[in-house]
């Protein structure tokens, strides 16, 4: 199974640089998403573990975050196709660019795809790194001052984050002597490890990690990265990319002692949720608003992981929940920033008065990305609060509940301004069926994941949540 | 071995301190052609490995990525980093302090001998990287810090005898050197752009 999962971007790539037009590289990267999409959903409903050497290895865990990664990365080739035919015809990005576009898209999905099958932690550092080095491109993709200032930064500080990262893998093989560094040994050894260096190496996998992952404080870099790439580029940025970096944590997770390991995740995740809770209020731009809830929800997954009990299979349906929400907003922002010709969130209002779809799209995501019922996030979010209180970390639980408050708060206001109120009379093109469909599809997975949590999903979580938990 | 090692840690002080990017570019070359030397001290295991090991060290780090940064220099017309944000004499109070540091942290982690002298030199090329990364004004002296800092975690990574399989090692290699690649691309197109190259202007996208 896994070459197959490997081969289907791989022959994206290939169908994108064999291309003529932009159009013809958006099919290959649809064709090749189709494909993964079919492997992911074939190997989550088997029940076998799909091996390949001694180096990949796809288990339940990372079948879960494959399934998301592939299912982003069709939503987003499909959203692709339109969204480059409409700045095609505005003239906003040449045809070399479109293409190009595709071409990277798929090594970025290759990469992730090494990321959740990595058996070897090392490897599956060289992946991680490697989704650094090909996304980059993405986001200078349209050649203009910002965008190369934004790849500057997020190269330089994602790979220094990383050499720290691979600082913890030096020390976990220290620990680790004669038992090889994957995750499946690791664990079973945990208690003949030299502590010390466990501990020193989670922390530097943590930091390391949790740059990519953008927890605060390491999060400099985010807002710029996802506001500066193009739409579906950001979508995948903020969708998948950052489950990828948590995943390497938790691949590590059981190896080390709970007591030195939570407090470290609780303190990470509370720092993520504040900063961006008090920078949010001050957004005028509508991609750097949504980074900044990106890593909002990394921290609420990161807290909630802290946590434990409960509150763990709950971060992981946040993963889940937040991925669905987050691609949804972007999407459909990177249709208005089209439409509006701006991305300042003052000029964009009025929304619902002229293109109500879009207006509804756009009101669901905010609701949905905060956490309101009916929407899948409200279930996680309440999971981990609970898990929280259970855990007897009450003063911490009630911080999360505030600062969430003043999040919703600060989304819900952004987002009357744009939606509802007088609209500015423009001509607008038709509706882009390919932009929209995507998001539509979204929408209804997140409500659907909120009316009703799938029994075999909650089941399939809780497993998982004891496969992570700490040793 | 500690011959290498002294050696390494002196050319990563003259890098830290010089203000000549392209004798910086230099020790950097040196610096890799000498950890390219240090499989052959490594636990004993089939000399082809060795072989394929110090190459795959030379060609990236002393070759590949050296040529890239004469490069960019070349094109950009650079020749020396006219200003730091500190001052010389700071900076080698500063690396001084760090590398005591580094030999405290490591003898407290029971590293001994050789070991320990590789391991907190490693360290020490790490810290300087860092400050050379977050010190200096020009985006090429930057590129150079960041080489600087994985040149670091190589050498601590074989002084504590940590090692994988080849591809995994082949994968490390190939990483640093796009990444240093891609770095080198947009040098020279934010040079293009912005006609400066000064890092402390890059702020457009300040909040």
């Amino acid at each position: 199974m896994i070459p197959l999962l490997l081969l289907a971007p791989l022959a994206g790539v290939i169908l994108a640089l064999l291309s003529r037009s932009p159009r013809q590289a958006a099919l290959g990267t649809a064709v090749g998403a189709a494909g993964l999409l079919t492997g992911a959903v074939i190997q989550g409903m088997s029940p076998r573990i799909a091996v390949w050497s001694d180096l990949l290895r796809l288990d339940e865990l990372g079948s879960y975050f494959l399934l998301i990664v592939a299912g982003v990365h069709f939503l987003c080739s499909v959203y692709a196709y339109g969204y480059f035919r409409r700045e095609l015809e505005g003239g906003h990005i040449g045809p070399a660019k479109a293409r190009m576009y595709h071409v990277w898209t798929n090594l970025f999905v290759l990469s992730m795809v090494v990321v959740v099958c990595s058996h070897h932690l090392a490897l599956q550092w060289v992946a991680v790194e490697a989704t650094t080095l090909f996304s980059a491109p993405l986001i200078y993709l349209h050649g203009d001052r910002r965008g190369m200032e934004a790849a500057w930064k997020y190269l330089l500080i994602c790979s220094v984050g990383i050499a720290f990262a691979f600082l913890g893998i030096i020390f976990l093989s220290r620990a680790a002597g004669d038992v090889p560094l994957t995750y499946t040994a690791l664990p079973l050894a945990a208690k003949r490890l030299d502590p010390r260096f466990l501990r020193l190496a989670f922390l530097f996998f943590l930091v390391g990690y949790g740059t990519k992952m953008g927890l605060a404080p390491m999060h400099t870099w985010l807002p710029d990265a996802h506001s500066q790439a193009p739409a579906p580029a950001s979508a995948m940025l903020s969708g998948v990319l950052l489950n990828c970096a948590l995943l390497s944590i938790l691949r590590v997770a059981p190896a080390i002692p709970g007591a030195y390991a939570s407090p470290l995740l609780i303190l990470f995740g509370i720092l993520s949720i504040a900063v961006p809770a008090l920078l949010v209020a001050v957004q005028r731009d509508i991609k750097r608003l949504l980074a900044f809830s990106s890593i909002e929800n990394m921290g609420i997954v990161v807290l909630g992981l802290g946590f434990g009990g409960a509150a763990r299979p709950a971060a992981l349906l946040h993963v889940l929940n937040h991925s669905v929400a987050k691609v949804l907003l972007f999407l459909v922002a990177g249709d208005l920033i089209l439409r509006f010709g701006t991305q300042r969130i003052r000029q964009i209002h009025g929304i619902l008065r002229e293109t109500p779809l879009r207006g509804i799209l756009l009101f669901g995501g905010i609701l949905a990305i905060t956490g309101s019922p009916p929407f899948g996030a409200f279930w996680s979010e309440f999971g981990i609060l609970v898990g929280g209180i259970a855990g007897g970390h009450l003063a911490v639980s009630l911080a999360y509940l505030v600062l969430l408050a003043i999040l919703f708060g600060s989304f819900l206001m952004y987002g009357s301004d744009m939606v509802f109120g007088e609209g500015v009379p423009r001509k607008l093109a038709g509706p882009e069926l390919w932009c929209l469909l995507p998001a539509c599809v979204l929408l209804l997975a997140s409500l659907w994941l909120g009316l009703h949590v799938p029994a075999g999903l909650y089941k399939t979580l809780e497993r998982l949540a004891t496969v992570v938990a700490f040793s | 071995m500690n011959t290498i090692t002294i050696l390494l840690l002196l050319l990563g002080l003259h890098m830290a301190v010089t203000e000549r990017i392209p004798t910086a570019i230099r020790s950097l070359a040196a610096q890799g052609l000498l950890l390219g030397l240090l499989p052959f001290f490594a636990a004993p295991g089939p000399l082809w490995r060795t072989v394929a090991f110090c190459i795959a060290t030379v060609a990236v780090k002393s070759v590949a990525i050296p040529m890239i940064l004469t490069r960019a220099v070349t094109r950009l017309e650079i020749k020396r980093e006219t200003e730091s944000l500190v001052s010389t004499k700071t900076l080698i109070l500063l690396i001084g302090a760090l590398t005591l540091a580094a030999f405290v942290a490591c003898a407290r982690f029971g590293l001994s001998g050789q070991d320990r002298l590789g391991a907190a030199a490693g360290l020490t090329l790490l810290f300087s990287g860092l400050l050379m990364m977050t010190t200096r004004v020009k985006a090429v002296s930057q590129v150079i810090g960041f080489v600087v800092l994985e040149n670091g975690i190589f050498l601590f990574g074989a002084a504590s005898g940590s090692e994988f399989t080849l591809p995994i090692e082949l994968g490390i290699f190939l990483d640093l050197f796009v990444a240093v690649f891609l770095m080198g691309i947009l040098l020279l197109k934010i040079q293009r752009t912005f006609t400066h190259m000064d890092v402390r202007k890059i702020h457009t996208l300040k909040d």
